[in-house]
């Protein structure tokens, strides 16, 4: 009997008394997010032994990627974006991971805090870079940021886990200014700690990125890296130099990034014109890869040229031709081939 | 005759009240700024600026592109045709680095919001303004 009324007034009390949880108002929630659709043919393999090319055609729906706000307070926001890239399914097939999550706080107006995973701030496109409608290509210049599958190594650490110090400044005329440095746990080896739980090493990675518009339309910016790899603790650093001109219809894009780990040097670089003409936009770009400054003729090239075409607003259709050029050398694109790309790509 | 030359009075009447239709900043009412430079209202509708003075959000809000208005806003104190505006923003939705103020459909949405959120404004039509919100100028001037 004592148990029962216990119970009963344990019940009653849990009823009567709710505890007020804080949650986030669904007002000021925010979700966006994009997805995509590709078709690649190539003519050739690109390597002997190993293609790279796709000769057979294939579809792909690469990116249904979700980005979330969460407003906690006037000054602190959690945000997250998701990727599930090559539809992914339990049985290991695609991918699915976190592009990036962290909380962010304002300190002021012109300086924030971040802490947690972020794409490493690098260059115009690391932070885009799964983000096809916000570029003209279907790919992002892979010289410099996908240099891995190029016969090279990743120029930098596409991931960062730390705290990230960022903002900017506006003068009362045109000068402006963004600028983001870091601290973070760097990068682990292939198959080993997962770098967003655990540093391999006791060193911490260090970089920043600052871009500065002189003049309505034009930035110039510098991107820097630092840290040591994995559990050997190769010293790696990499620098990239940007320059960019937009106004309205022209779009011009150029950068060049080295890239030392260990004793192996790497260079890139890429320009890239587009000119829109109502909702059709024509581009062409071309850039290189040279993943080992020791090594002759191992050099990597592309030259794609291709049209964006909006069907509506943030609704775009692509099509573009690569010319790929590799060396005999190289240990990914040894050989030259050709190969068509297209897309459609919607932005919500 | 006539007939013809009161509807051409009435198209000249109609065309020059749009080209000189004006458009005035507003804030909640609580808000004690009574002037804002359009440098600052520029970082604000750009997402550079989210804290008042005081600390609190600022909480901008904007017309939908069919508008007139949102094109002079963006013409005028932006300083960009609204593809690049657009353009603008999908970046930086896609970086993490913000999203776009808040839309309301017309006149009487943008009041409606800015009289109910404590750090917000706007900019409607000066005939539009009600009570309900509090007109500020812009760069000392009273519309743009």
């Amino acid at each position: 009997m004592k148990r029962l009324f216990a119970s009963l007034f344990l019940v009653g009390f849990m009823v009567l008394m709710p505890v007020k949880a804080r949650a986030v108002s669904m007002d000021n929630f925010k979700l966006h997010g994009f997805f995509d659709l590709e078709y690649e043919k190539a003519d050739g393999p690109g390597h002997p032994t190993a293609a790279v090319g796709d000769k057979k055609g294939s579809f792909d729906q690469y990116h249904f990627n979700l980005l979330m706000e969460f407003p906690v307070s006037d000054k602190l926001t959690v945000k997250g974006h998701i990727e599930y890239e090559h539809g992914p399914q339990l049985t290991g097939k695609g991918e699915m991971k976190i592009e990036w999550s962290y909380l962010e706080y304002l300190l002021s107006n012109t300086m924030k805090l971040r802490g947690g995973i972020v794409l490493t701030p690098f260059g115009i496109y690391n932070e885009i870079h799964d983000a096809t409608p916000t570029y003209v290509s279907t790919r992002v210049p892979w010289g410099i940021y996908k240099a891995d599958k190029l016969g090279g190594f990743a120029m930098f650490p596409k991931f960062s886990t730390g705290i990230n110090l960022l903002g900017n400044y506006e003068s009362e005329g045109d000068l402006s200014l963004n600028y983001v440095v870091y601290v973070a746990n760097g990068e682990n080896a292939p198959d080993t700690k997962n770098e967003a739980e655990k540093d391999a090493n006791d060193n911490k990675a260090i970089g920043g990125k600052v871009m500065v518009s002189p003049m309505s339309g034009l930035t110039v910016g510098a991107s820097y890296f630092t840290g040591k790899k994995g559990t050997t603790e190769l010293d790696h650093s990499a620098w990239a130099g940007t320059v960019s001109y937009r106004m309205s219809p022209l779009s011009l894009r150029a950068e060049y990034a080295s890239s030392e780990l260990d004793d192996v040097t790497e260079t890139g670089w890429y320009g890239e014109i587009a000119y829109r003409i109502n909702v059709i936009t024509p581009f062409v770009r071309y850039g290189t890869l040279d993943p080992d400054d020791d090594t002759d003729n191992d050099e990597w090239t592309e030259l794609v040229y291709g049209i964006n075409y909006e069907i509506e607003p943030n609704f775009i259709f692509k099509i573009e031709n690569r010319q790929f050029g590799g060396e005999a050398n190289n240990s990914k694109v040894s050989e030259d081939y050709n190969e068509i790309g297209a897309s459609v790509t919607v932005a919500f | 005759m006539l007939r013809t030359l009161t509807i051409s009075l009435l198209f000249v009447i109609f065309f020059t009240y749009n080209a000189l239709a004006a458009d005035v900043i507003i804030v909640n009412k609580n808000n004690p700024i009574v002037n804002i430079s359009s440098s600052n209202l520029k970082k604000i509708y750009n997402g550079n600026a989210k804290l008042w003075d005081d600390g609190k959000k600022v909480a901008p809000v904007d017309l939908i592109d069919s508008q007139p208005s949102a094109v002079k806003f963006a013409k005028t104190i932006l300083g960009v045709d609204m593809e690049t505006k657009r353009r603008f923003w999908i970046e930086k939705i896609f970086a993490g680095a913000g999203t776009p103020p808040h839309q309301e459909k017309d006149d009487k949405g943008v009041i409606s919001y800015v009289a109910s959120e404590p750090g917000a404004i706007g900019y409607v039509d000066k005939n539009s303004v009600t009570s309900a919100v509090k007109s500020v100028t812009i760069d000392g001037k009273g519309e743009f």
